[in-house]
């Protein structure tokens, strides 16, 4: 039956391919990937291929963010192999930090390549038969917009656009950057100063070096470009927002006290919300990724050094099988636990989702250094100029300029402006969101699938009793519950409901530690449902003994439920 | 004999029109307001307290706020906070000049209402009536707590030597002290297990595990009080699905977040931690967030706990865990001072005789010895509560002495009987001494059949549920614990009954269970343990509202001096604002500061801010110590002689102020 399958899937394949090779699957919308987008834009985009893919895409409001705009999840289902919900989904998102806006691409990438392959592609055509996605472009999108509209650097517009009065004075976002010079950046200051601690440098005017503490330098760094607005002798000491939306989800919250721009509480901001409502309503969500920039790490939890021990050894084996082979799929990128080797984060997103819900998840810092010239070696600013200069002709760069500040008197604006540091170059950012991309949907093909494996029915003493085993079987790598969904009481059991034929009845049941195993340890309470606190292991089974009562030939009935695999059915016949 | 007392606490049908025609009779102090609304789409609502005219409005006063009812059992909570506002609004006007009190008597409505209704066995259940899955098996309420022998009361059920076809294991042996009681058996001393105890029901879905999804049982539904951020228990049964997951919880705290002004927060509940200070210098694992208080607070919790002690006479309470509660939350989170009381308690935790009556109001001390003078009827009252919780040997000395008394007081205390219970006691009928008199509760306290903790029963520590992210055990695994000091509780119960009360423990009946067999039914009526007669109510708000008016007493005050202006050069002058904290509590507390989420008092000059040669343009204080705490602010600046500048004052409680400096010749 498998096979026949097999081969109707290929005949289909084989009618609907025009394009003759897979670097060549034909494109209903095309998406240049060489450029970033506004969020409208983003939006466009969505819209776009969710018309041209009616059949497999559905965009859904799932609310709005705090300045209103709309936040819509992608949801990705092949219909004919039933409903989303019914099938483990993987939920894909980024750009939670308004100005990490890769983010954003190499997840409209996913949802525009995974749906421009269906029917085109066996292997992405085979993962979308099995499994359904849920994409969500900008967690973000307020921060998002503003760091494109508004003069930012390329750390800024990472919050939301909460009003909070930074420096306790009364007076909300009153103090924020000034772009002085026009150049559309928030750049660096500085003032030359007999006393000054940064001499520049002679060769390469664009370098300012610390001196060593027994050298006079020639050059004050006053910050970042800006005036006092609010006269009250500070600069830029209260800007717009906000609050750290990776900070504001349930597991392990803390206050602000703790952790700047936790929030108010966990989900107290509109987006986080909106999103953990779909989420909790999706409990067929087996896999998550939350893209960031940058740094090239694949990241895992905890958070926090102190929840080391929450994710059990079972499912720790998984994470380290995808975030190895995630190190070969994305070159210069590491796999690293946020807490060890990162910082500690307290209510992150992948927090809440793999400490608090027990779902597998990675957070992909996109974009690092390293691949500036893609050879090992330091990354030493000399190289960085050079690749600046190179291959991105000085865009990044904004040359420095005298100015006259009100407080500072004459001044040099200038240096490295948002587009540098953190985001993907342009040119390469079509080969970081592939590669992301692909590592994404290897995550997913590891979700978990049942099936029956091998089944026995033998004849027992009485007459019309019946010894049935059974298999159900997981062949990939994820297990249909957690170990940390098993410890925690997380979520549904999965079930496995055995019907007798008409007038029989099933009289007990139990476990089999193997198909030698000669007795079983038995299930004391409903042996026609069988509940799986842990589910199917990963690449494992699970084997089943029952003793039925039914008249032979007739059939017993068999249903495996469970909240992140397919429902499967089958049957044996008393014989 | 007619029955001294009483129907339990009938719960305020509707608490909001309470608030309503008080707001309405006392429309000069009281504000009705709106929290949210819950889940079944009732209205939270609350009374703001505070004098309407004046130079500032109550919005702008230090203000106490104070939470009830956040636990769906306790009635006491609820119905004592709406009393509460009553009495402050009417016999407290000069408090409410200068202070506001806010009150929310019933953060959890639908719990109340539910249990109000009729269509259902009453039974101990404190969290939300919402479906819930607690056993993860895909059914809901599919196994909920039954009324089985049909009382109308859903209590325990005790199985002798269980056979093992019921999965049942007998833990408990009955306590040789009062044979209604369980414990545990010490095996070293040669005791047996003999009893398994279950609460009230089958197991409907046929899995081993009985009531162990739906109301009354082992576990499901969302305990609000373990809904909060605050050290939120993850995964433990009852805490909900992330911290103010509910609509009643998430409304309270925006509600909150609202507010200027607080100073402290009350909270009416099972658990204490006025009587129980928490421990100071205790952090959670981030080390930031005290589990206690900081240990800058601590003064300021034993002055205050001495207060409540001598506003209410309580020596003992069941501590609370404040993991996840609303205390905690306010206090770690919010950053102001918070306490909780559960009201009342066992009389034998009330201590009168250390009081020595003064006057009407006052309560009542040691009867005085036949002949008697005059007594007051709280005197009276206090010495009907003393009655019901001593000792066969105490009340038959009692009754002695009443019957010693000359008839006109007999007369008198019988018709404050009358007022409290609607029947006199004739002293013929009175109860006789027990045959065999209860041993007074020993050290090592004896065990009952009461679960200790009915699902998010808050009444002392919870063992093993809380804390953390240890969490998780299936509810399913929960088994009925004895409570630990039940053989008081059966005392008091026992002296409650003598008088005529209604039993709060309901005798154990043979029952023929359909998948146990013989079984006894019977156990401490819902509620029993949290809430008294509702004769009590009156006497515990005005305990409550003498405790109010101590700790108003305490808010901080901040008042200015001078400003002290100085001539330094032709138009260059030095001007210096004082303030100072008149009050006892400081500004902010320890956590305030840590927390940062209220404004410092903030001083700053209404000048343009180039004229300013010198000094902050605002003065900050994070934190005024009490008693006198003082700050001082200074700014040298340009300006001509005759010159008018104001000086704003911003407290972190209390109203601002502004005050005027004359650029002039001379000033000291």
């Amino acid at each position: 039956m498998k096979l026949s399958r097999t081969f109707a899937a290929m005949t289909a394949l084989a009618c609907s391919l025009t394009a003759p090779a897979q670097e060549h699957i034909p494109a209903k919308v095309e998406i240049p990937f060489n450029r970033y987008y506004r969020y409208a834009e983003m939006e466009e985009w969505l819209r776009k291929i969710a018309a041209a893919y009616p059949e497999i895409v559905e965009l859904r409001n799932i609310g709005k963010s705090l300045e209103g705009r709309d936040l819509w999840v992608a949801v990705v289902n092949n219909p004919r192999t039933g409903p989303d919900t019914s099938k483990p989904a993987m939920w894909i998102d980024g750009n939670v930090h308004g100005n990490e806006i890769q983010a954003g691409e190499a997840t409209l990438y996913s949802l525009w390549y995974l749906t421009k392959a269906q029917g085109h592609n066996a292997d992405l055509t085979k993962l979308l038969d099995n499994y359904s996605f849920y994409f969500l472009v900008s967690q973000n999108p307020d921060g998002r917009e503003h760091w494109f509209m508004d003069v930012q650097n390329s750390s800024s517009s990472r919050s939301n656009r909460r009003p909070v009065d930074n420096d306790r004075d009364g007076a909300l976002d009153e103090d924020r950057p000034d772009d002085l010079d026009g150049d559309g950046s928030i750049t660096q200051m500085w003032k030359q100063d007999p006393n000054g601690r940064w001499l520049r440098d002679r060769d390469d005017p664009r370098i300012f070096t610390r001196v060593a503490d027994d050298k006079k330098g020639e050059w004050t760094n006053l910050g970042s470009e800006g005036i006092d607005n609010d006269g009250d002798g500070q600069i830029n000491e209260d800007g717009p927002g906000g609050d750290d939306m990776n900070r504001n989800w349930p597991s392990d919250w803390l206050p602000d006290y703790v952790q700047g721009g936790a929030g108010l509480f966990p989900f107290s901001n509109p987006e986080p919300r909106a999103i953990g409502a779909f989420i909790l309503a999706h409990p067929n969500i087996a896999a998550v990724q939350s893209y960031h920039n940058a740094g090239g790490m694949i990241l895992r939890g905890p958070g926090a050094s102190y929840r080391e021990g929450i994710i059990p050894g079972e499912d720790l084996r998984v994470y380290d099988e995808i975030g190895r082979n995630g190190e070969v799929l994305l070159p210069y990128y590491r796999y690293m636990i946020i807490y060890r080797d990162l910082y500690t984060v307290h209510g992150g997103f992948v927090n809440w989702t793999a400490e608090g819900l027990g779902v597998f998840s990675f957070t992909n810092e996109l974009w690092s250094d390293a691949k500036y010239f893609q050879r090992d070696g330091s990354s030493d600013d000399t190289r960085r100029w050079l690749f600046r200069d190179r291959l991105q002709f000085g865009q990044t760069f904004t040359p420095y300029k005298e100015f006259d500040h009100p407080q500072y008197g004459k001044i040099l604006i200038g240096g490295l402006n948002k587009w540098s540091s953190r985001v993907t170059p342009t040119f390469m950012l079509e080969e970081e969101c592939h590669r992301n991309f692909g590592f994404t949907m290897y995550h997913a093909d590891q979700m978990p699938i049942v099936s029956w494996g091998r089944t026995e029915v033998t004849k027992d003493a009485a007459p019309n009793t019946w010894i049935v085993t059974l298999e159900v079987r997981n062949e990939k790598l994820m297990p249909t519950r957690s170990g940390l969904q098993r410890q925690k009481g997380i979520g549904v059991n999965d079930i496995l409901t055995v019907t007798p034929p008409n007038g029989g009845s099933v009289d007990a049941a139990g476990f089999l530690s193997s198909w030698q195993d000669t007795r079983m340890d038995e299930i004391r309470h409903e042996p026609a449902r069988v509940q799986l606190p842990g589910g199917i292991p990963g690449r494992g089974g699970v084997i089943l003994r029952f003793y039925v009562s039914g008249r032979e030939g007739e059939k017993v009935v068999l249903k495996y439920t469970s909240e992140k695999a397919k429902e499967l059915t089958g049957g044996v016949v008393l014989r | 004999m007619m029955a001294l007392v009483v129907a339990m606490l009938a719960v305020a049908n509707d608490v909001n029109s309470r608030l309503h025609d008080l707001a309405r009779a006392e429309s000069a102090y009281v504000e009705e307001f709106r929290v949210g609304t819950s889940a079944g789409g009732r209205e939270i609502r609350g009374a703001r307290l505070g004098a309407k005219t004046g130079e500032s409005g109550p919005d702008d006063r230090a203000s106490l706020v104070i939470v009830a009812g956040l636990n769906g059992m306790h009635r006491v909570g609820t119905e004592a906070a709406i009393a509460l506002a009553e009495g402050l609004a009417r016999d407290h006007k000069t408090l409410l000049d200068g202070a506001t009190v806010y009150i929310v008597p019933c953060a959890n409505p639908d719990t109340f209402a539910w249990h109000a209704g009729a269509d259902h066995p009453k039974v101990e259940w404190p969290r939300t009536i919402r479906p819930m899955d607690a056993d993860h098996d895909g059914r809901v309420n599919e196994d909920p707590a039954e009324d089985l022998n049909g009382d109308g009361i859903i209590t325990m059920m005790r199985i002798r030597n269980p056979a093992p076809t019921t999965g049942l294991h007998a833990e408990f042996m009955i306590d040789p002290e009062d044979a209604r009681l369980l414990k545990k058996p010490d095996a070293a001393k040669g005791e047996r297990t003999e009893f398994a105890l279950l609460f009230e029901g089958s197991d409907n879905d046929h899995d081993g595990a009985f009531n162990e999804d739906g109301v009354g049982g082992a576990g499901g539904g969302v305990d609000l009080d373990l809904n909060f951020p605050a050290r939120w228990p993850e995964f433990a049964d009852g805490a909900g699905r992330f911290a103010l997951s509910e609509p009643e919880t998430r409304a309270l705290v925006e509600w909150m977040l609202g507010l200027k002004n607080v100073a402290a927060v009350l909270v009416f509940g099972p658990g204490d931690t006025l009587l129980n200070v928490p421990v100071p210098g205790k952090f959670d694992p981030s080390g930031q967030v005290p589990t206690g208080i900081e240990e800058g607070d601590k003064a300021a919790y034993e002055e205050i706990g001495k207060l409540f002690k001598e506003a209410t006479g309580m020596t003992g309470a069941p501590a609370l865990d404040n993991a996840g509660t609303f205390q905690g939350w306010a206090y770690a989170h919010y950053g102001v001072l918070s306490f909780q009381t559960p009201v009342w308690v066992r009389p034998d935790q009330v201590k009168t005789e250390d009081f020595t009556p003064k006057g009407e109001e006052q309560n009542a001390g040691e009867m005085p010895k036949a002949p008697a003078g005059e007594f007051t009827p709280d005197q009276i009252r206090d010495r009907m509560r003393q009655f019901r919780s001593a000792t066969p040997e105490e009340q038959a000395k009692m009754l002695t002495e009443y019957q010693n008394l000359p008839p006109e007081q007999r007369e008198k205390v019988q018709a404050v009987m009358r007022e409290m219970f609607g029947e006199p006691p004739p002293a013929a009928q009175a109860p006789a001494p027990a045959a065999n008199p209860e041993q007074p509760a020993s050290a090592q306290p004896p065990a009952t059949p009461q679960p200790g903790g009915p699902p998010g029963r808050r009444g002392g520590r919870r063992g093993g549920e809380g804390g953390g992210s240890g969490g998780g055990d299936s509810a399913a695994a929960k088994r009925p614990e004895p409570a630990g000091d039940d053989a008081k509780w059966m005392k008091y119960n026992d002296a409650r009954v003598r008088e005529g009360d209604a039993t709060g423990f309901v005798e154990w009946a043979a029952f023929d269970h359909p998948q146990l067999g013989k079984v006894e039914i019977g156990g401490w009526m819902p509620g029993f343990k949290m809430n008294p007669p509702t004769t009590e109510i009156a006497r515990l708000a005005g305990e409550q509202a003498k405790f109010v008016e101590a700790l108003a007493a305490k808010f901080p005050k901040v008042t200015n001096q001078g400003p002290w202006v100085q001539r330094l050069g032709p138009a260059l002058w030095r001007i210096t604002a004082r303030v100072t904290n008149e009050g006892w509590m400081a500004t902010m507390p320890a956590i305030g500061v840590k927390a940062r989420r209220a404004m410092p008092t903030l001083v700053s000059l209404e000048v343009p801010l180039e004229r300013i040669v010198a000094g902050d343009r605002f003065g900050r204080a994070w934190a005024m110590a009490g008693s006198g705490g003082m700050n001082e602010t200074s700014w040298t600046i340009t300006g001509t002689p005759g010159e008018v500048v104001k000086i704003n004052i911003s407290p972190t409680i209390g109203p601002k102020h502004t005050i005027e400096a004359t650029l002039a010749e001379v000033s000291r």
